[in-house]
């Protein structure tokens, strides 16, 4: 067929040369022995050569008849094509060229002509539709047997095609007739099920179909029957070898000429892999989604019993494992459950403890029983795990920085083979917990050793308030001289004020001892050894405080500059201690020598004014133990003083009789100096023992009256004895009257007047209270 | 009055020139009494006792003398401004009393210094010897 050809060779050359050479074209096409006819843009024929004429069985009018050359057009089915619904008027009105659109003309004399148009549209050079040309191809020669020939042999093209297609189909193509009897089977089928062509044609087809299955065979027959399709059916089949499979499966029914069901074809996809891959993508979601979650969370845990629990979900899930347990070495490295989900009391003390690995083992290995019952363990773990109704576990080992720290277990209800990408899973959860684990630890670890020392901070704080005491720092390599707020306070400074440097620290020194500061300083630096130094500031308040200091030279780390650091401790009040007990010292010394010097003048008075020794001694005994009593009285009351009452009870009461009568002693409350104390002792020593000697306490009548009163700050006493021996003056001035009559008037710038009335002595002493 | 140990020295007492004498500054009865005893013995003329300090520095001021005992706690008084006066005058004393070296401001540390209770012996020895301007 090549009227194309021709036709567009006529379309391209024959309007622009017509003019040059009119009618060569023409007479070309006149004798062509396909049918050609050209129009105007509005459809009117303008040329038509003899094959046209032939095949329309007319004349055509040129100029006048529109469209097309024949008298009628029907369509292939009979029915009447209007003219300006041809082919040609199509191409006209569309601009666009048709291509072998079939057609019947109907000649005048009634007879049919079936043809096969090809009508082309003809543009000017500036695009201008100025016609068309159109080539009717008759295709009334072409005989029932030539079609019926080209039919069956492109049917058996065709069929030979669809069986190389169902040959070699990776699909399972089977077709079985209505009581599922299998009649074809192909390759596809042979390696999907594992059965040939000769094994299969003839069986049942429930020979595929597994046990599980068996109700779906009816239900899809009946379906089949009733003519309907089942498209992308996922179910199982069996293999001949017995495993099972998954398939997708679309069965359509088949049918005879009549369009009776007679059978169905059935093709089965093996979707095996898909599935497997579809789970296996499953299950990796699910555990990078576990995994996902566990990172987050250890990443968020702050303690450790956060990672646990994060550590047994993490497991649950992304392992699929029904309990799961986690245990680290105690300080006893003893493996222990610190973690647990779905174990018993009783399980988790029977097995307390045991690892199959010592704290020490090197690159521990995780260890996974797929079933107890055929596995390497002891019995009696054996029997513990079993009555915990469990069947397959896990041992994976917690490894942080190359030591063995503990372990996580996995459990499973049932036998369970252990994958290698499970096994992968455990090490990456084990790797993770591991680290978390040992973050935690540390963690947990620095706070606790954080918390020790800020305690003891608070600690030292205290001790430092408590005992006016600061701390301070100095960094020699910046010159940097820290001073805590207590150590401020000290020095009279509000908390920050410090200024930081060792001018600052220097200013408030008491000048005399800046050199001796400086010098031990220098000391400490030039030796490393402890500074200790106490010396005074002068304080904003305009007062000298002393100051301790105590440092010590810290060896530095690599790449730090020395420091010393110390405390610094307010010692005035201790320094003002020490200079009172210094004090106190010096004037217990002075009085003891002044006693002994006391002493040693009342020996010589006492044995140089007696001629008789026997007696001396006596007198000299009795005045010591005088004294030493008055000095009880004053130490008793701190020396502070002592009450006059006192001093003249302890000197009369040995001379009192039981009725009392010998003695009456009156007088307001009178408290005296401790010199005041020790010389009227001594006076009232020698009045007593002179009474008792010679005087009214010698005579059963005899009695004494002491009276005193208090006027203006002077002390008026009276000592009268009556009712003694008759009263001789004395012709000897003894010790005795010369202490009376001199110590009170030099010691205590009194006045003593003895009276030796003959009815009994009497002495009156006027002295000032207020010492001078 | 029974003689004691010291008295039999004799020295710088009696003889053929004016008898040394001495100021005694004390102001325990009993003490000035001893002490006023054994330097009569040896031959001094005691001036005072004074017992305080005011009656002491009136004394100093008014009598002559040549050497004088300073006891250094007069009832609670110090004795040192009348030490002071001695000094700038260039007159001799002794301490006499309970007092340590240490006890005594700085600048009388190296005084004549005598403790009490003291030996009468050493006591006119140290008068000796402070005369002599050793």
């Amino acid at each position: 067929m090549n009227g194309l050809q021709v036709a567009l060779l006529v379309a391209d050359s024959a309007v622009p040369q017509s003019a040059s050479e009119p009618g060569l074209h023409e007479r070309i096409l006149e004798h062509l022995p396909a049918a050609i006819y050209m129009t105007d843009a509005e459809g009117r024929i303008t040329f038509y050569n003899r094959a046209a004429a032939e095949l329309a069985g007319r004349e055509p009018e040129l100029g006048k008849d529109k469209w097309c050359v024949s008298w009628r057009l029907r369509r292939h089915d009979g029915t009447l094509l209007p003219h300006d619904e041809c082919p040609m008027a199509i191409a006209l009105k569309s601009g666009l060229p048709v291509r072998g659109e079939e057609a019947v003309a109907e000649r005048p004399d009634g007879s049919l002509v079936p043809f096969l148009a090809y009508p082309t549209p003809l543009f000017s050079a500036n695009g201008e539709l100025i016609g068309a040309v159109n080539m009717l191809v008759n295709v009334s020669e072409r005989s029932a047997d030539t079609v019926m020939r080209d039919q069956s042999e492109r049917f058996d093209v065709l069929q030979s095609r669809l069986a190389a297609i169902v040959e070699f189909s990776n699909d399972a193509i089977i077709s079985k007739d209505l009581s599922g009897t299998i009649s074809t089977w192909n390759k596809g089928a042979e390696r999907i099920f594992g059965y040939t062509a000769e094994e299969a044609i003839g069986q049942p087809v429930t020979i595929l179909i597994p046990e599980e299955q068996s109700d779906e065979e009816p239900g899809i027959l009946r379906r089949i029957r009733n003519g309907e399709r089942v498209e992308h059916y996922e179910t199982k089949r069996r293999r001949k070898d017995g495993t099972i499979i998954d398939v997708s499966l679309t069965i359509s029914p088949v049918r005879d000429h009549l369009g009776n069901v007679i059978g169905a074809s059935k093709i089965a996809r093996d979707v095996t892999g898909r599935k497997r891959a579809e789970e296996a993508l499953a299950r990796r979601v699910n555990e990078q989604a576990a995994l996902h979650e566990f990172t987050a969370r250890l990443h968020r845990a702050t303690s450790l019993k956060e990672v646990y629990q994060a550590g047994l979900d993490a497991i649950i899930k992304a392992l699929g494992c029904d309990r799961a347990s986690l245990l680290l070495f105690d300080e006893n490295e003893v493996m222990r459950f610190v973690a647990w989900r779905g174990l018993s009391e009783g399980y988790r003390m029977a097995v307390n403890g045991h690892s199959p690995w010592t704290k020490d083992s090197s690159d521990p290995n995780p260890i996974f029983v797929d079933d107890i019952e055929t596995a390497d363990l002891s019995d009696h773990l054996k029997e513990q795990i079993r009555s915990e109704g469990m069947r397959a576990l896990g041992f994976v080992p917690l490894v942080t920085k190359g030591a063995l720290v503990g372990k996580f277990m996995t459990y499973y209800d049932r036998p369970h083979v252990y994958s290698r990408a499970e096994a992968d899973l455990c090490l990456t959860i084990a790797r993770q917990l591991g680290f978390s684990v040992e973050r935690l630890r540390a963690e947990e670890a620095r706070r606790r050793v954080e918390e020790a020392l800020r305690e003891s901070e608070q600690r030292l704080q205290l001790a430092l308030t408590a005992g006016r005491m600061g701390a301070w720092e100095w960094e020699l390599g910046s010159g940097r001289v820290i001073w805590s707020p207590g150590l401020e306070e000290l020095h009279g400074l509000e908390p920050g004020t410090f200024g930081g440097t060792f001018d600052d620290f220097k200013r408030n020194i008491h000048p005399d001892d800046l050199p001796m500061v400086e010098a031990r300083i220098g000391d400490a630096l030039r030796t490393s050894e402890d500074y200790h130094v106490v010396y005074r500031i002068d304080h904003p308040s305009g007062t000298i405080r002393w100051m301790e200091s105590f440092g010590r030279f810290n060896r530095p780390a690599e790449g730090r500059s020395p420091r010393i650091a110390g405390v610094c401790m307010d010692i005035t009040e201790r320094k003002q201690t020490e200079t009172q007990r210094d004090l106190l010292v010096a004037e217990l010394s002075h009085r003891v020598k002044n006693t002994l010097a006391t002493v040693i003048s009342i020996a010589r008075q006492s044995f140089a004014t007696n001629p008789d020794a026997v007696e001396a001694q006596r007198s000299f005994n009795a005045r010591i133990r005088a004294l030493g009593q008055t000095h009880s009285r004053l130490a008793e009351a701190s020396w502070s003083g002592v009450s006059l009452e006192t001093i003249l009870l302890d000197e009369l009461a040995p001379y009192r009789r039981e009725d009392q009568t010998n003695l009456s002693i009156s007088g307001p409350y009178t408290s005296l100096t401790p010199k005041q104390a020790l010389t009227l002792a001594m006076a009232a020593h020698e009045l007593a023992t002179n009474a008792a000697k010679y005087g009214a306490l010698s005579h059963r009548g005899g009695r004494v009256e002491v009276e005193w009163t208090k006027t203006e700050g002077q002390l008026r006493l009276k000592w009268c004895e009556t009712g003694g021996p008759k009263v001789v003056a004395p012709t000897r001035y003894g010790f005795g009257r010369m202490l009376l009559e001199r110590i009170v008037a030099a010691d205590l710038g009194g006045d003593v007047r003895i009276d030796f009335a003959s009815g009994g002595l009497c002495c009156e002493i006027d002295m000032p209270l207020q010492p001078r | 009055m029974l003689p004691v140990a010291a008295i039999s020295s004799g020295e710088g007492g009696a003889g053929w020139r004016e008898p040394l004498r001495i100021l005694v500054v004390e102001d325990e009865f009993l003490l000035a009494l001893v002490l006023e005893d054994d330097l009569a013995a040896a031959g001094y003329t005691v001036v005072g006792p004074y017992n305080s300090l005011s009656s002491a520095m009136a004394a100093s001021q008014r009598e002559a003398f040549d050497v004088a005992i300073l006891d250094v706690n007069l009832d609670g008084e110090m004795v040192y401004p009348l030490a002071d006066d001695l000094i700038a005058r260039g007159m001799r004393f002794i301490f006499l009393t309970g007092y340590v070296a240490n006890d005594l401001p700085e600048r009388f540390r190296k005084s004549n210094r005598l403790p009490k209770p003291y030996d009468p012996a050493a006591l006119l020895r140290e008068i000796a010897r402070v005369r002599s301007g050793n």
